[in-house]
C-alpha cells in the first residue's frame, strides 16, 4: 500500500522531468480526504489516485481508505470531466472494487470470521480552485455506494468424546451502504 | 469566477447532491444462514420398551462410552442403545446385537444386570444373555438434568413421546442482519445440533475381569461399588442401592455443584469425581451418603480422572466445551495430609481418557495418538511405546489388551509383550 502511495504521488514528477511541450497528454495525482456520511454515522474517508488528463477529461486509478462501519481499501478507476471553458466545475465517477481491511479470526476455532469486498462507486461533482498552472485545490461531493460481505462460521466443538461430526453454521451478512460525501483534494499535474 | 459565484456554485452542488441522493443514504444488510437442523421422530414410552432388546447388530456411527463385562464389550451408540460385541476371541472381534435405548449415553454393568439411561430414566436389563436381553425396571425421571442431544433443550419428562431419531436437514434461509441468536428452524421441537453427547465419560483403570462388576472407560458417568450404582450428573452425584440387582433403588441425590461434572471413577472405599474445575474425591464408608474427603483444583478444563493407592492420575485438555487451555497429565499425590497436592505435571497434545495396569499407562492423547508409559516412578514416567495413526478418546487396559475408542474406530492392542503394542483387531466406526 505504501509502495503504490509513494508511486502514485511522485509519477507526475518523473512524467514532468521527461515531458515534451507539445504533448496534450499530463499526468495527474490527486489526493483527497473527507468525510463520508450514511444512516448511521460519519467517517473519515481518504483518496489518492492517479492519472492522465486529455482535454477536458481525466483518467486514472486510485486506492483509498473507507472506516464506514467496517474499515476498507477500495481499488476504482477515477474518470472525471469538466465543464466550461476552464473546466473548473466537474463531475467524477470512481467505480471499482473495496477490499475489506483484514477481519479474519482465524484463531478461535469455535468461530471464524472472514470478510469479502464487494462494488464500490464515488460519484458526483466538484469544482476546482486553480493555485498556479501546476496546483490546485478542489471540492467534491458526492454519492458513495461500498458493498462487504462479513462470514461468520461457528463450529461445533466436541465437548466428549468421541464426537458427532456438526456441520458448521454459516452466517453472511451483505451489507451495502450509501453514504453522501464530501472530500477536499489537492491535484498536482497540468 | 468570483468568489461569490463560486461559493453558490457550490453551495448548489452539495444541496443538489444530497437531494439527489439522500434517498440512497441508508444502510443495508441481507443475512444469509446456512445451517443443518435435526428434527426428532418420536415413539411413544410403550413403543420404546417394547424395542429396548437385543436386536440385529448395526454399524456403529457415533460411538460414545464403553464397558466390557466378560468376554462382551457394551458400546454405546449416542443417543441410540448399546452395541453388543462378543470379544471371545480379540483378534475377532463380532458385533452381535444391537440393545435400542434412545437417549442412552452411560451404562454400568453388574453381574448380568446393566444398568443404562434412558434420557431421564434409569434402565435396568437383564444381560444374562446378551443376544435375549429383558429389561427388568425402568425408574423415571432419576436424571432430570439429562439433555437432548448436544444440550439444546431437555425432554418433557411427562410426556408420552420419547425421541428415538434424529433427522438431519441442511437449509440456507435469508433473513434480516437484526437476526440474532441461532436459527431454530422456527420449530420448539428442532434442535441445531447433532444428538452429540455432552456429558463426558470417562472410566478409569480397569476393575480386574475377575470382578462381577464390569470396567468402564475412564470417561464413565456411571460407576459401581459394592452395592450401590453411583452416577454423576452436571451438579449430582446420585445414589442407587442394587443390593438386589434387578430392583435398584434411587436413595441419595447430593449436590457437589459446579454444574461441570464430567466423570466418576471408583477406587477402594473412594469416588473420584472430574469435574472441569477440578477433582472431587468422595468417601463412601456410607455407601448411601458419599462425603467429601478432599478436592484438587485446577484451570479449566476437561479432565478425565483415575487413580491408584498413592495418585490420581488427571488429563486436562483444551477445547471450546472444556473452556480451558491446559493439555497435560497432572499427577496428585493422595497420600499428603489434607487435600491432594500436585506431584507433577507432564505436557500432552489433547489428552483425553486414560487408564492403568498395574504400573503400566495408558494415555489417549487425541489425534497425537496412544502413549503408553511405565509409570513405576510417577516423577520420571516413560515413554514405552505409542501409536500414532489413530485419533484416540478412550482407553481401557486390562489382561494384557488394551481396548481403544478412536474417531474411526475400536482398536484392540495386545500390550503382553513389552514395550510392544500388536493390533490385534479393529471394529470400523462410520459408514
Amino acid at each position: 500500500m505504501k509502495k503504490i502511495t509513494v508511486i502514485l504521488i511522485l509519477l507526475p514528477l518523473c512524467i514532468f522531468g521527461q515531458e515534451k511541450k507539445t504533448v496534450t497528454k499530463n499526468f495527474r495525482s490527486i489526493v483527497g480526504a473527507g468525510i463520508a456520511g450514511g444512516q448511521t454515522g460519519i467517517s473519515p474517508v481518504f483518496d489518492l489516485s492517479g492519472g492522465i488528463t486529455y482535454s477536458r477529461y481525466f483518467t486514472g486509478i486510485g486506492i483509498g481508505f473507507d472506516s464506514y462501519q467496517f474499515d476498507a481499501f477500495p481499488i476504482f478507476a477515477d474518470w472525471r470531466v469538466g465543464f466550461g471553458k476552464k473546466q473548473l466545475l466537474f463531475a467524477y465517477a470512481t467505480p471499482g472494487y473495496v477490499i475489506p481491511e483484514g477481519h479474519n479470526n482465524e484463531g478461535e476455532p469455535s468461530r471464524v470470521d472472514r470478510m469479502q469486498g464487494g462494488f464500490f462507486l464515488d460519484a458526483g461533482m466538484g469544482y476546482r480552485i486553480p493555485v498556479n498552472f501546476m496546483h490546485r485545490i478542489s471540492f467534491t461531493a458526492g454519492y458513495r455506494h461500498k458493498s462487504l460481505s462479513h462470514q461468520i462460521t461457528y463450529n461445533t466443538m466436541c465437548g466428549a468424546v468421541p464426537c458427532v461430526e456438526i456441520p458448521p453454521t454459516i452466517y453472511v451478512n451483505h451489507y451495502k451502504y450509501g453514504l453522501i460525501t464530501t472530500k477536499l483534494s489537492w491535484e498536482l499535474g497540468r | 469566477m468570483n468568489k461569490k459565484l463560486t461559493v453558490e456554485i457550490l453551495s448548489f452542488m452539495l444541496i443538489a447532491t444530497m437531494l439527489s441522493f439522500s434517498a440512497c443514504v441508508k444502510d443495508r444488510c441481507k443475512q444469509e444462514v446456512t445451517y443443518t437442523y435435526y428434527q426428532p421422530h418420536y415413539k411413544t414410552k410403550s413403543e420404546v420398551r417394547e424395542n429396548i432388546k437385543s436386536n440385529s447388530p448395526r454399524q456403529m456411527e457415533a460411538t460414545g462410552k464403553i464397558y466390557i463385562r466378560g468376554n462382551y464389550i457394551f458400546l454405546n451408540e449416542i443417543d441410540k442403545g448399546i452395541h453388543v460385541i462378543n470379544n471371545s476371541n480379540p483378534s475377532r472381534p463380532e458385533n452381535v446385537a444391537f440393545i435400542d435405548i434412545p437417549g442412552n449415553m452411560d451404562m454400568a454393568v453388574k453381574g448380568n444386570i446393566l444398568y443404562a439411561d434412558l434420557y431421564t430414566d434409569l434402565v435396568t436389563l437383564d444381560i444374562t444373555d446378551p443376544m435375549n436381553v429383558k429389561v427388568k425396571k425402568v425408574i423415571e425421571g432419576v436424571f432430570p438434568h439429562r439433555y437432548w442431544g448436544g444440550g439444546f433443550a431437555g425432554p418433557d419428562v411427562t410426556s408420552e413421546l420419547i425421541v428415538t431419531e434424529w433427522e438431519k436437514r441442511d437449509t440456507t434461509v435469508t433473513a434480516s442482519c437484526d437476526q440474532t441468536g441461532w436459527f431454530w428452524g422456527g420449530r420448539a421441537d428442532v434442535f441445531m445440533s447433532a444428538a452429540s453427547s455432552n456429558n463426558p465419560g470417562t472410566g478409569g483403570s480397569a476393575v480386574p475381569s475377575t470382578s462381577p462388576i464390569g470396567a468402564g472407560g475412564s470417561m464413565a458417568r456411571f460407576t459401581i461399588m459394592n452395592e450401590r450404582l453411583y452416577t454423576v450428573s452436571w451438579s449430582d452425584l446420585d445414589v442407587f442401592n442394587i443390593s438386589n440387582a434387578t430392583d435398584p433403588e434411587h436413595t441419595n441425590t447430593i449436590n457437589i455443584g459446579g454444574w461441570t461434572i464430567e466423570t466418576i471413577y471408583p477406587f477402594k472405599d473412594k469416588l473420584f469425581i472430574g469435574s472441569r474445575a477440578g477433582m472431587y474425591i468422595y468417601n463412601v464408608t456410607n455407601a448411601d451418603v458419599p462425603a467429601p474427603a478432599g478436592q484438587f483444583e485446577h484451570a479449566r478444563s476437561c479432565d478425565p480422572v483415575i487413580a491408584d493407592d498413592n495418585y490420581a492420575y488427571v488429563t486436562l485438555r483444551s477445547g471450546t466445551e472444556c473452556e480451558g487451555f491446559s493439555n497435560q497429565l497432572e499427577i496428585v499425590n493422595l497420600k499428603s495430609n489434607g487435600d491432594p497436592v500436585l506431584e507433577k505435571t507432564y505436557p500432552m497434545k489433547n489428552p483425553h481418557g486414560l487408564s492403568k495396569d498395574g504400573n503400566l499407562l495408558f494415555i489417549c492423547d487425541g489425534a497425537a495418538g496412544l502413549k503408553l508409559y511405565d509409570a513405576t516412578n510417577v516423577l520420571n514416567l516413560q515413554l514405552l511405546n505409542e501409536v500414532n495413526d489413530i485419533e484416540t478418546f478412550d482407553v481401557i487396559a486390562m489382561n494384557n489388551i488394551a481396548l481403544v475408542v478412536t474417531k474411526d474406530g475400536l482398536y484392540q492392542y495386545s500390550y503382553a509383550d513389552l514395550p510392544g503394542l500388536r493390533l490385534l483387531s479393529k471394529i470400523t466406526i462410520g459408514k
